[in-house]
């Protein structure tokens, strides 16, 4: 169905009618960027649309909201355009057809309908994997949307995790603008500007056009936001294409462009560290500085990282030092010293990572309230290693994670591990120390 | 076990189970939980 056949079909959409009450067939909406671009930088591209559409499933290329009556803000009589192809075959959104809701999200999507009609919702957020998303996933965990409510289109994130508690910061005084922070990088959204309220009381009335544009340091762009937002037009997307390429080579030095590739290949850990610092703050709305470059610089999302890792790396180095030079460390009788202090170090450092959680990631800046003000789902240290395995859009990655409960089981299994390393060693009673050969 | 020689097995066998055991605990995806219950296991 191409968008000329679509407009045939619903030729109220062109005209500047106000649409017929909508059904609530749903359709969930994958942009068709390729997922290559998409997941430069560890990202995921990051608009899973879905629209409370009379249309079958398709993909929205453009969503516009036409102001139809006063000028007043009050009024909220808006028409909506979707300008929408048919969706890609074999495209990873066969999955994600229902999409998933928590009941905050439906709660706040309903109290939004106004004058008998569902408003249509344009959601933004992580790509969906079905039903199973409502769960604690990992996917909806690196994200921090907004939703935000520009007249008829509301925007929310599809993460029933922290759409809860950003939809409450999330109504714009102004419905003509407003900023979307998701997947690391801060997008400014514009329902245009009114340039001559006088003129825009009928069907010729301005188009407010939604836009959407990536704001943030130059470092901060990945490719997918060069490509352009998914719902401005084609003609639109090659002409800002074209301005960011020109932007870019002229802002682009050697330096920053090694610190984009640096923070395209880092993790998006901004859970832990962007939240810190907001709850920090006690700001709610997203800044507008937030870069992911600029939260991976942070020290201490580094420093708790550090921690994930030398949990499990510990017993590995003792592991590594024993199979390679055991044998000879036994005959020295210097070994079995060594593998103890090993592996009770991992046990230390299981106790300072535990202070560090305790503490709130930054261990003397921020105090435990704050740190009890964060959100169920940041409350942990995230590490992404490196990519194990990227087939199309699915991915496995080699990520560590460690929350509140994790730890105690760490506690655990390293405490043991060490007093088991302490009686083994005091069991042990070298009666020769004669030589290698002797003693294999 | 007082009379058993290669002590330095047996700490490499603990600390490859510990390490597993960590793995097992702080990982995210299945791949990664796959492989520390598999060395677990070891």
């Amino acid at each position: 169905m191409s968008r000329r056949m679509l407009a045939r079909r619903r030729p109220h959409a062109s005209h500047g009618q106000v649409l017929p009450a909508r059904t609530s067939r749903r359709a969930i909406v994958l942009p068709s960027r390729s997922s290559r671009s998409a997941a430069a930088g560890h990202r995921k591209s990051p608009y899973s649309i879905s629209t409370d559409g009379p249309t079958e499933v398709q993909e929205v290329v453009a969503t516009r909201a036409v102001k139809a009556g006063r000028a007043d803000s009050e009024s909220r009589r808006y028409q909506h355009q979707t300008v929408a192809k048919p969706l890609r075959r074999g495209s990873s959104l066969r999955k994600s057809t229902t999409p998933v809701r928590s009941r905050r999200c439906q709660r706040s999507v309903r109290s939004d309908s106004r004058g008998g009609r569902q408003p249509s919702v344009l959601r933004v957020g992580p790509r969906e994997t079905g039903p199973s998303a409502a769960g604690p996933r990992r996917r909806n965990r690196r994200t921090c949307p907004v939703s935000f409510d520009l007249g008829p289109v509301v925007m929310q994130c599809t993460s029933p995790a922290t759409c809860a508690e950003n939809y409450q910061a999330a109504p714009l005084p102004s419905r003509s603008r407003g900023r979307l922070r998701w997947c690391g990088s801060v997008v400014d959204f514009a329902v245009g500007e009114r340039s001559n309220p006088g003129s825009g009381s009928n069907g010729s009335s301005r188009r407010r056009d939604l836009q959407e544009r990536p704001v943030g340091p130059a470092e901060g762009r990945t490719e997918s936001s060069v490509a352009g937002p998914r719902w401005a037009t084609r003609a639109q997307r090659e002409k800002r294409r074209k301005k960011r390429k020109k932007l870019r080579l002229s802002r682009l030095t050697s330096e920053t462009r090694s610190a984009n590739v640096r923070a395209r290949r880092r993790a998006p850990d901004h859970s832990v560290t962007d939240l810190a610092r907001r709850a920090e703050s006690g700001e709610r709305a997203p800044a507008a500085t937030d870069s992911p470059a600029r939260v991976h610089r942070d020290p201490s999302a580094r420093r708790a990282v550090d921690h994930v890792v030398a949990h499990s790396l510990l017993p590995l180095l003792g592991c590594v030092i024993n199979a390679l030079f055991g044998r000879r460390l036994q005959a020295s009788g210097f070994g079995a010293e060594t593998s103890k202090k090993l592996h009770i170090g991992s046990f230390g450092v299981s106790l300072v990572a535990v202070g560090a959680m305790v503490r709130r990631v930054r261990p003397f800046r921020l105090p435990c309230p704050q740190l009890a003000a964060l959100p169920h789902e940041a409350r942990y240290l995230y590490c992404h290693a490196w990519e194990m395995v990227r087939i199309g859009s699915v991915e496995f990655d080699f990520e560590l994670r460690s929350r509140p409960a994790f730890v105690v089981m760490i506690l655990i299994i390293t405490g043991v591990g060490s007093l088991i390393h302490v009686y083994a060693a005091a069991t042990w009673r070298p009666k020769r120390r004669t030589g290698v050969s002797s003693r294999t | 076990m007082a009379t058993e020689k290669a002590y330095w097995r047996f700490f490499t066998y603990l600390n490859l189970f510990v390490f597993s055991m960590l793995l097992l605990v702080l990982a995210t995806g299945f791949i990664v939980m796959f492989f520390g219950w598999g060395r677990r296991a070891l």
